[in-house]
Formats: structure tokens, sequence, C-alpha cells
């Protein structure tokens, strides 16, 4: 049996040094703001910077990763003798995916002999960053290539993804979500509580009235689907709002003595969309 | 002063009158009124009083009068308010019920009291306004019920106000002692005791107005809220100004028998008798009516192709109301929207017009609508609005394309024009202006429920006084589903209606959530006093601005930003309150509002707060803290 290495992208929400750790390759997407023509990746910018910029009025655009540069990863990787998983962002929020299993279809006819397997894990941020962080344990247990795609569909839709957002302008423009007027009506004091369902789309679920009640919503989220409440491997991102990040950690600490496992910052990907103020529970639960 | 001191000083007055001119004196308490022995020694004049029966000319004689009596005395009632805010006027609000049912009855030349009465009743079931009004007239409602023959006596008369007590009493969630409700109560019970052979109309009111004065007197009594504010009950006083107006008629006192009967006060509901209720200053409420027919054209687009789906999409995102379907090359549209231009714009890139019909839906067309419950009352005076059915209005081409009912509806009650604007943005389809001073009555209600094509129809009183007209007009409107959230200030109902999910498919969850929300809302206000009181412990003098949260006075300051902070301060210093809502008011500078929220953000920061421009007139600031 091959090696494997265990690809994903930037949508993952995970730092590349983090990623290097657990021996995960990645590649980003890329951004551009309105105001200027440069085309960004997450780590060409700090994340307080891209906050703050989008504070400021710019508008932030995507673009999802392209063939080629999956192409030349996955063939390096084919060459130094090792088979390729590639665990990607939602289809529902990008083309990433496709543009990789694209490149998976060329190298494939190139190279009969790899493997070369590609999951879309309908999931975004940190919630990817889960999944990832799952399979890899898994690899780590000495799951073949086969066993470990075969665990990450099974468990993806039961990655849980729970968001809440400061500001609903920023989802609206980004059009990643379809909420109508009668759904939000007014956005003053108005919070949503949205989560990415089993097509892997971004869905507003619920309103609250204030920015403590979304947290508290979040969490009751978590008591009601998490598996093992106490045990859960969590993770929280949070767009630029450590101090509602830290809040709702320490409820789920509150209710269920669990520790969040992992705090990290809401990549450009999704924060473009979302918007500073985005903040965002993962979690391993009963179904999304 | 006191109302009972007034009453008094008003009988005496009376007795004076007729002491000039009949030889009896009325030398008893003037309170009381002379036996009718003494009476039946006076002359031609006064023959009426022995009358046995109450026939349908005399009752509508003393229905104005009445009316006339009230309105002479409305301020006085004002006046009587419990908390020293502008608010509640009791006096204006019963004034105004009576005299819608004056106008019902103001053509009906008839000698059947039923007929006068039932007329009288229904105008003041659509005429009610405020709390007090809506019992008022629920009381007559309930008499009107047993008054069913040409004419009545005494007898019949007691029993029919019974049933009168009985049914106002049951139009209250919870009937308090000490207000209206007891004083019908308590002069009813003792004229219909006091009853013999020998009784005549006359004697009968005459124990029946004493009685309502001596019961009303003994409100404080039964409420410590009156007692405390030195009032007697202001429904009650309105009842029972009512009454000694329908009693002066049988005394032989004059009414000015105007048929006038306070059209001159009549404020919001006169619109100028245009045709189109449109004119230059009038805003767009409502938005356009649009239909049109479009044939598809090959020369501009694939007419087989053409995306109907990807065309309701567009629709949404201007209007709503929406109809579009296509039959082979010629798509239906139907859509209520402010910006009819961008349909046709939008249409024309696929093909031509067969027909265009856009109409202008804030435009009140005259036409009275076929609904027998409310044409009933005849003629509409021309301050009653005119019953608006805009769906009627469009229906007449063949190839109608009927507005389908959509499912939800909110109907609210605003104070302002900036909470006009914010409750149509939250998705209110009609917004009635009113509040404090100017209450909307239960026909206002129905009004707007009229401009609205949906299956439910939530309502959002926004006012103490309100709710029991907006119930009203629920209980009588046929054509929908209505709900009233019971929300008493603008503040729960901007909580509740943000909380109004128009997609969700099961009513009561929606009306459950909505009731949730307003469970964890503490609203609160600032108010200018109008007169010194001691309330609550808190010394508060005439000027001062009073700091209300709930039902409870908790602060009052002469300078008004102290006042408005100590509000601040008690309402989030409450379990629990992380969001507060505050609405400006017009009277509220700018600096006014710049040291509020420099002081919130300063004491509580961790306190959500947004600020709302209101528009509201009287109070500068409306707090909602959740």
């Amino acid at each position: 049996m091959r090696d494997y290495i265990i690809v994903t992208d930037s949508g993952s929400d995970i730092s590349v040094e983090t990623l290097k750790e657990w021996g995960v390759e990645r590649r980003s997407l890329t951004f551009r703001f309105d105001s200027d023509d440069v085309e960004y990746t997450d780590e060409s910018m700090p994340f307080t910077d891209f906050y703050a910029r989008m504070r400021g009025g710019d508008v932030a655009k995507t673009a999802a990763v392209n063939t080629e540069v999956f192409s030349l990863l996955f063939e390096n990787i084919v060459k130094s003798g090792k088979d390729v998983l590639y665990i990607g962002f939602s289809t529902g929020l990008s083309t990433t995916y496709n543009s990789a299993r694209i490149a998976i279809q060329d190298l494939s006819e190139k190279y009969p002999e790899a493997k070369l397997v590609a999951v879309d894990s309908l999931a975004a941020s940190a919630g990817l960053g889960l999944l990832v962080s799952l399979v890899r344990d898994k690899k780590n247990e000495g799951a073949t290539i086969e066993e470990a795609a075969k665990y990450a569909e099974e468990l993806k839709l039961k990655v849980c993804h729970w968001f809440t957002v400061d500001d609903l302008v920023y989802l609206k423009r980004g059009g990643r979500v379809s909420p109508t007027a009668a759904f939000f009506g007014n956005m003053l004091g108005i919070k949503p509580v949205m989560h990415v369902d089993n097509d892997g789309h971004l869905i507003p679920v619920a309103k609250v009235r204030g920015r403590r009640a979304s947290i508290m919503a979040m969490a009751d989220r978590y008591s009601e689907l998490a598996k093992n409440p106490s045990s859960c491997r969590v993770f929280i991102s949070h767009g630029d709002c450590i101090a509602d990040a830290e809040l709702l950690a320490g409820e789920l600490k509150k209710r269920h003595g669990v520790e969040v496992e992992f705090v990290t910052y809401v990549g450009t990907v999704i924060g473009a969309h979302s918007g500073p103020g985005t903040l965002a529970l993962f979690f391993v639960g009963k179904e999304r | 002063m006191a109302l009972k001191d007034k009453i008094k000083g008003d009988k005496a007055k009376r007795a004076e009158k007729t002491d000039a001119k009949k030889s009896v004196s009325k030398k008893k308490s003037p309170a009381k009124h002379s036996s009718h022995t003494e009476e039946k020694a006076e002359g031609a004049s006064r023959r009426k009083l022995n009358i046995k029966y109450l026939g349908g000319l005399l009752f509508g004689k003393m229905a104005r009068s009445g009316a006339l009596e009230l309105e002479s005395n409305a301020d006085e009632v004002n006046k009587l308010n419990v908390f020293p805010v502008p608010d509640g006027d009791t006096g204006d609000n019963m004034r105004m019920t009576i005299e819608s049912g004056i106008r019902a009855i103001e053509n009906v030349d008839s000698d059947n009291l039923a007929d006068v009465m039932k007329a009288l009743s229904h105008g003041m079931l659509l005429g009610a306004r405020g709390n007090s009004g809506v019992i008022l007239s629920q009381f007559f409602a309930g008499t009107a019920k047993g008054l069913s023959s040409k004419r009545a006596d005494p007898a019949t008369l007691g029993h029919a106000l019974e049933m009168g007590v009985k049914q106002a009493y049951s139009s209250v969630m919870t009937p308090t002692e000490g207000t209206i409700l007891t004083v019908a109560r308590e002069a009813v019970q003792y004229a219909v005791r006091r009853i013999n052979e020998k009784s005549t109309i006359h004697s009968f009111f005459a124990d029946l107005v004493r009685e309502m004065h001596r019961s009303l007197e003994k409100t404080p009594e039964a409420l410590p809220a009156l007692k405390e504010a030195g009032v007697v009950d202001s429904g009650g006083a309105g009842l029972f100004y009512i009454m000694d107006g329908f009693y002066r008629v049988l005394n032989g006192e004059e009414v000015a028998d105007t048929k006038d009967t306070g059209k001159q006060n009549e404020e919001k509901t006169a619109h100028a008798p245009t045709s189109f209720g449109f004119n230059e200053n009038s805003e767009m409420t409502y938005g356009y009516c649009t239909e049109l027919l479009v044939q598809l054209q090959r020369s501009k687009c694939e007419p087989e192709k053409f995306d109907i789906n990807a065309l309701l999409d567009f629709l949404s995102g201007i209007g709503d109301s929406i109809v579009a379907f296509q039959n082979d090359s010629i798509v239906k549209i139907h859509v209520h929207t402010f910006t009819p231009e961008l349909i046709i714009a939008h249409m024309r890139k696929f093909g031509e017009f067969l027909t265009v019909k856009i109409e202008n839906m804030s435009v009140q067309h005259t036409e009275l609508k076929d609904d027998k419950k409310i044409s009933e009352t005849k003629p509409q005076s021309d301050s009653e609005p005119a019953p608006v059915n805009t769906q009627a209005a469009t229906d007449n081409s063949d190839e109608v394309i009927k507005a389908e009912k959509k499912r939800y509806a909110a109907v609210a009650v605003s104070l302002g024009d900036g909470l006009e604007k914010l409750f149509t943005e939250l998705g209110c389809d009609v917004v009635i202006r009113g509040g404090q001073t100017q209450n909307p009555s239960t026909n206002d209600f129905i009004d707007a429920f009229k401009k609205i094509s949906a299956e439910h129809i939530f309502v959002f009183p926004n006012n103490g006084n309100i709710v029991m007209a907006a119930g009203q007009a629920a209980d009588m409107y046929e054509d929908a589903r209505v709900h009233v959230i019971p929300t008493k200030s603008v503040g729960t109902g901007y909580v509740a209606l943000s909380c109004l999910d128009f997609t969700a498919e099961d009513v009561d969850v929606i009306i459950e959530g909505m009731n949730e929300a307003i469970s964890r809302a503490t609203p609160g206000y600032v108010s200018p006093s109008i007169r010194d009181a001691n309330l609550n412990g808190i010394e508060i003098k005439n000027g001062d601005t009073i700091g209300i949260v709930g039902k409870e006075i908790v602060v009052s300051d002469a300078n008004r930003m102290n006042a408005t902070r100590a509000l601040a301060s008690h309402m989030l210093s409450l379990e629990g309150k992380y969001l507060l809502t505050v609405f400006v008011g017009i009277d509220a500078t700018d600096e006014d509002r710049a040291a509020l929220e420099q002081f919130i953000a300063e004491s509580y920061p961790d306190v959500e707060v947004y600020f709302i421009d209101g528009g509201q007139e009287i109070y500068p600031f409306i707090f909602v803290a959740e």
C-alpha cells in the first residue's frame, strides 16, 4: 500500500503551519478587493487587516483555486510515489472542488496506477478543517486511502456547522445565502442563526434578537445536536471577534465541560461573504 | 379638581336653572334627583316624564343628548388620568365612539326602538376607540340585544341594560372593579331593584343616573391607583355623563339638536372629499397594482425557452402579491410594486404588451363594498372613511388575474413617521397612525384589513389602550383570520414584528415565537408630566419628565436627560438585559440623543444598543430592553 497525502484548500481555515504539522497539503483560494487590483491569498494579508478593510467598506470578492494549481501539486505527489486524497471545500459554495476533480481526471489518465481520490466535504471553514483533522487521525491509525475516503464520506454530513453574523449586509451582497427580505426583515438587532445543510449550502434557520442571544442559540444547537457533548472535538472560527468566540467557548465549557480544541480566524473564503463579526461553531453531531 | 366636585357643581347649577323655571324647590342634595311625585305636579312641558314606554324617536333624542353632554365634559374626563401623562384620552375616545353611533342614526327617523338601538350600537361598535370606547360599545351592543321591540317599559329596559352589563364584563380579559364596569353594574342593579308598578321611564333613568354618580364617587375605594392619583375612574365618568345626557331629555331640558355633533372635532378620520383621496402631499403607501399581458416576441427572445422562474424571482425582488404564468407565447403577470417601471422595462426585453394596467393603490375609491356587515349603517357620513377595497376596484376585466391570497400579512399601529417607515420595512402591509392621543377605532382596523388580501393577518396594536379596538375589529372581520398580538408599546411591537417569520408554515408556531419574544422584552418610556402627583412613592411635579417601566413610574426629574438616564439605568439593571432599542422622538434633540448614547456606552458597555428614528410626538424616548 502506497502512502497518501491528504490535500485540502484554504476553505478549511486551518493555518499552513498547523496543516504542516498534520502532514496535510493545502492550496489557496484567492481574493481581491474592489479598491485595488491585487490578487491575494490568506497568507498575504493579516486577518485583522482584511476585516478592517471590510469594515471600512471595501468589498472583497473570492475566486476558486484553478485546475492547474491542483494539477501541479497532485502530479508532484504522484511523482514522489504517493497517492492523493483531496478533501475539498463545499461545492455548494465554490467551484474549487470541481477544479480538483478535473485535475484528477487528467492525471488519472497520465498515471493510471496512481490513486487520486476526491471527497466533496460539503463543509466550510473550520468545519472542513475539523473533517480533515478527523480523517488525518484515521490515517494515523493506519487506514488505507480507500478506508480514509469512505470514512470521510460517511462522516461529512455529521459535521455540524452553526454560524451567526453581526451584519447581514455582507451575506446579502455575497449572494452565497439566499435570505428573502421576508425572513430577515430589518437588520437592526436581528441576528441570524444559520447552518450549512446537507447540500453544502449556507441556510438561515432562525433569527434572534441581539448578538448575545445568537451566541446562546449556537450553544443551544450544540447541546441539542452534539454526539457526545462533553467530549466532542469542537472548533470555533471567528471573523475578528475573539471576545465573542471566547464567550461561546466559555458557555460550552459551562454547560458541558467541553474544551474547545481550536479557535481560528474565519478565513477570507468565507469571511469575504459573511463579514467581520462572523462566528462559527463546528462539531460532530447526530446530523447537520 | 376632582370630578365629583364638578358634578356636584353641575347639579347645583341645573337645580338652580330648573328652580327658576318651576316652583318646585330642590333643596335636597344636588346630586339627588327630585322624586317623581313632585314632577307630576309640573305642567304640560313635563308631560313626557310620566311615560311608561320608550320609543325610537325619544331614544334617539336621548342618545344625541348623551353625546352632547359627554362632549361638553370630555376635557374634564380626559384629565382623569391615573398617570400624569398625556395619554389615553378617555373622554375623547368615548365621545368619538358614541358620536359614531349618533351619525349612524342620523337618518333613522323611526319610532321603532329596536331599529334605532341596533343602528346606534352598530355605529358605536365600528367607531369604538380606546378601551373605554370599546367597553362602552359592548355595553350598548349587549343592551341592544334586549331591546328587540318597538318600544320598551322600565322592566324591559332594565333587563336589556343587565345584558349590556354582562356583555361589557365579558369583553374585558380581566374585569377590574372600580372602573366603568362597576359603575354600570351598580347603577343598573340599583335601578332595576327599584322598579315597581308606578315606575316610569323617567323614574328609572333618574335612579340609574343617581346611582351611577354614587358608584363613580366610590371608585377610588375600589382601585387604590385612583385613590393615589386623587381621581375617579375616567371610563365611569364618561359613562355617567352620557347617561346624564340621556336623562336630561326626560327631564325636559332642551337638547341643542344640532346634527353636526362633534364633526368639527373629528380629527384624523375625515379626508377632504376629493374623489381620489390622493393629492400633492400624499404618500405612496401601497404601491401600484400592476397587471400585464405580455406577448413574447421571437425577435427578442425564444418564447419556448422563456424562464418563468427567473421572472418570478425578479418579481419577488420588486414587490409582492405575485402571480405569473405562461400560456404558449403569452405571459400574464400580476404584482403589487412601488416600481412598476422596472417590470415594464424588464419585460420589454422579451416582448411587447397586449394590455397594461397600473393602478395606484393609495388612491381611495369611494365605491361602497358589497359587504353587508359594514354597510349596514347607512349612509356613510363624510367623516367616516369610505370602505376601500383595492381588490374589488381592479376586478373589472374578464381576463382577471386574481391576486392570490398570500399567506400572511401584518398591520401595525405607529406613532410617527419614522416608526411607520420602520414597520413597513419590517414587512407590515398597512400601518395605522395612532397612539396615545388619537386611538384608532375598530373601523380604522377594518379598513386596514380590507386593503389586504391574505389568509392570516397579524395585528400589532402597540398600545394598551388600542388592544381592545383591534380585538373587536378582528372579531368582526370575516375575510381573513385575524390574530391580534397584544403588544402594548411600540417597543414590544417592534420586537414582535421583527421576529415574525413570513416564510414559516404553521401559524401557531409563528404566534408562539412572537409571544415568546415579547415575554422577554421590557418596554419603557419617558414622558412629560402634565400635573403634580405622588405615585409609587415618587414626587412628581407638573412639567417634570417621568420615566416609566412597564406600568410603573420609576423616576421623575425636572431635567429631561436626568430622568432618561435614570430610566435607562433602571431598565438595564434588570436581569439578563443585553439588547436595548431606543426610539427617538421629535422632542429629543441631537444633543439629547448623543448624551444618552454616551451614557449607555460608558455605564453599560456590554449592552448592544440600537437607536431608531421613531419620529413620535410627546415621548422623547421610547425603550425596549431584551
